[in-house]
């Protein structure tokens, strides 16, 4: 069973402010799907690398180039509306440091 | 009336029907029906009709017409289409437009396809009945009472009811696949880098796929053909020679494990009758297993939400979206605050598993186990392959369910993927097909194919459906 300081832990590292009943709700909840998903711990693996899709003795590169492409007039627009704050075309934020 | 894509192209192009009187027959439907059914968010009716006039001076000048011309296609609601909103059915991105074009929206808007309007889906694609939309749920057009499906409930409800000709949907474990089985529609998902995910609002990046709903197969063929491809915009896609080749001795496995005690026995028999009708039509049937297939949905509940919580980061009120910047006293409370306000339950619970899966003293056990579990699962299938050329499956375990039957307990829903979900895992294609019904509601079977194999699972699917 998961404690409710752990939910508390994990709600400050997803920036999620949790109300009392649903550390709770989240506690029971996720107890119940870790004890499901638990069944991964009984089944021996010998897999050393991680998953590759594409086929491991043909690596492709297939990265783009690394430039700058400006952004189109119209899409800025967009953009710029969707900011909560906005002064001119700058994104108003609080400041990181206090 | 013949509403299939050949069709209806047809009778543009010798002009019996007008690209405006067709488009404006669909919007009428989606008066008429969709006050019950809820398919649609938003219907992009004016435009809608106003693409449908270029159309027909298109066809007034004698131009030709591409197949999908003029046919209204729907867009599950996390699908960008530039200039329209675009929220993933949640709060979060309530009053959200979209500044740029999904590349497979991209790729139907150049065929020529009008889309009709955006459609009804479980909140950030998280769900199998489209109850977690923070709009509504959307009915099961066979039964009212049911659910369509889920996520991509609205998109299939919108092919299965007439109010579009298809649909788009995306796949992480079952979304396209499983209420397209409920709602008695085609859906398939492709192999993982078929389709580009650019534009697609991300839920886990290395399983989700978009796939299309469509009345028939050879419909649904018709549009997967239109959004595939290499996109320089998503690095995991890919392009490929599309083999065309049914092989002459057809091999058809049969995983035992998704034919156990427990599978609904009516369901069984319908997997029997299409066993039989194969079997008829030459193809050799073969007991195969998946041994480790009761550990992929373990898996998949690790691997998924934890891509989740990096993928639904972003949605912190900086940028876009709801932010509670105002009332929130520093940047902290800015993030905390919008993401309370805007996520819905699931998709919480969603973020604080994968925070944990990945948290620092869990990620070896959990995260990075599941990791080594799934590449157990895709060798599972590998070794398949050798033995046979496309596996035969039910495509959920059981019929479309009521309304508020499985919300209460999230294990119970999650349950429900358990025969797709394995298949995203593998990156693998799958087709689900109406395969006739019990009592009232549509049963959907599933073929998998190998990598790339979509044109064997499609073409054997078109051989078997079941179009009532």
């Amino acid at each position: 069973m998961v404690d409710i300081k752990t939910i508390e832990h994990l709600a400050k590292l997803a920036r999620l402010d949790l109300k009392e009943d649903e550390k709770k709700k989240y506690q029971k909840d996720i107890s119940k799907i870790l004890e499901y998903v638990e069944k991964i711990q009984s089944l021996k693996v010998d897999v050393s690398h991680p998953l590759i899709f594409n086929d491991p003795d043909k690596p492709e590169d297939v990265a783009r180039k690394d430039g700058v492409v400006d952004c189109a007039k119209d899409a800025q627009k967009i953009i710029v509306a969707s900011f909560p704050e906005s002064e001119g075309n700058l994104n108003k934020v609080k400041a990181i440091f206090e | 009336m013949d509403f299939g894509i050949k069709n209806l192209h047809e009778l543009l192009v010798k002009k019996e029907v007008s690209c405006q009187d067709l488009i404006k027959s669909y919007l009428d439907k989606i008066k008429a029906e969709d006050g019950k059914i809820h398919a649609f968010l938003e219907v992009f009716d004016k435009e809608s009709l106003q693409k449908a006039k270029e159309v027909d001076k298109k066809i007034k000048k004698g131009e030709d017409l591409g197949l999908l011309e003029g046919l209204p296609i729907a867009l599950k609601d996390n699908l960008l289409y530039k200039d329209h909103h675009a929220s993933a059915a949640s709060r979060i991105l309530e009053n959200y437009v979209a500044s740029y074009n999904a590349t497979a929206v991209e790729k139907l808007l150049g065929a020529g396809s009008i889309i009709i309007g955006r459609t009804n889906m479980d909140e950030f694609a998280m769900g199998s009945s489209t109850e977690n939309s923070a709009y509504g749920p959307t009915k099961n057009p066979r039964d009212l009472s049911r659910v369509p499906g889920g996520s991509s409930g609205g998109s299939a409800a919108s092919v299965a009811a007439g109010m579009s000709v298809g649909a788009l949907g995306s796949d992480t474990a079952g979304s396209v696949r499983q209420p397209a089985s409920f709602c008695g529609v085609v859906g398939l998902k492709p192999t993982y880098g078929a389709v580009s995910r650019y534009g697609l609002i991300a839920m886990a990046s290395s399983l989700d796929q978009i796939g299309p709903f469509a009345n028939t197969v050879e419909d649904t063929k018709i549009i997967f053909e239109a959004i595939r491809g290499r996109d320089s915009k998503d690095f995991t896609s890919k392009d490929v020679k599309w083999d065309e080749k049914i092989p002459k001795k057809l091999r058809v496995g049969l995983p035992k494990e998704y034919l156990l005690e427990g599978l609904d026995p009516q369901i069984k028999k319908k997997v029997d009758e299409a066993i039989k009708e194969l079997s008829q039509k030459g193809a050799e049937i073969i007991e195969v297993s998946l041994p480790h297939t009761s550990y992929a949905l373990a898996a998949y509940y690790l691997i998924m939400p934890a891509e989740v919580s990096s993928n639904l980061a972003r949605f912190d009120g900086i940028r876009y979206g709801l932010s509670l910047n105002r009332e929130a006293k520093n940047l902290y409370e800015v993030y905390a605050k919008s993401r309370a306000a805007g996520f819905g339950a699931e998709a919480k619970r969603r973020i604080i598993l994968g925070t944990f899966a990945l948290s620092s003293g869990y990620y070896d056990a959990y995260y990075k186990k599941a990791r080594q579990v799934q590449e157990i699962i895709r060798r599972d299938f590998t070794e398949v392959f050798e033995k046979v050329d496309c596996l035969l499956t039910p495509t959920a375990p059981t019929t479309a369910f009521k309304l508020n039957e499985k919300i209460d307990d999230p294990l119970t829903m999650y349950l429900s993927d358990v025969f797709t979900a394995p298949v995203n895992l593998a990156g693998l294609p799958a087709v689900s097909f109406p395969y006739g019904k019990l009592g009232n509601l549509p049963v959907g079977l599933q073929f998998i194919g190998q990598p790339f194999g979509e044109n064997l699972i499609l073409n054997l699917a078109a051989s078997l459906e079941k179009k009532d």
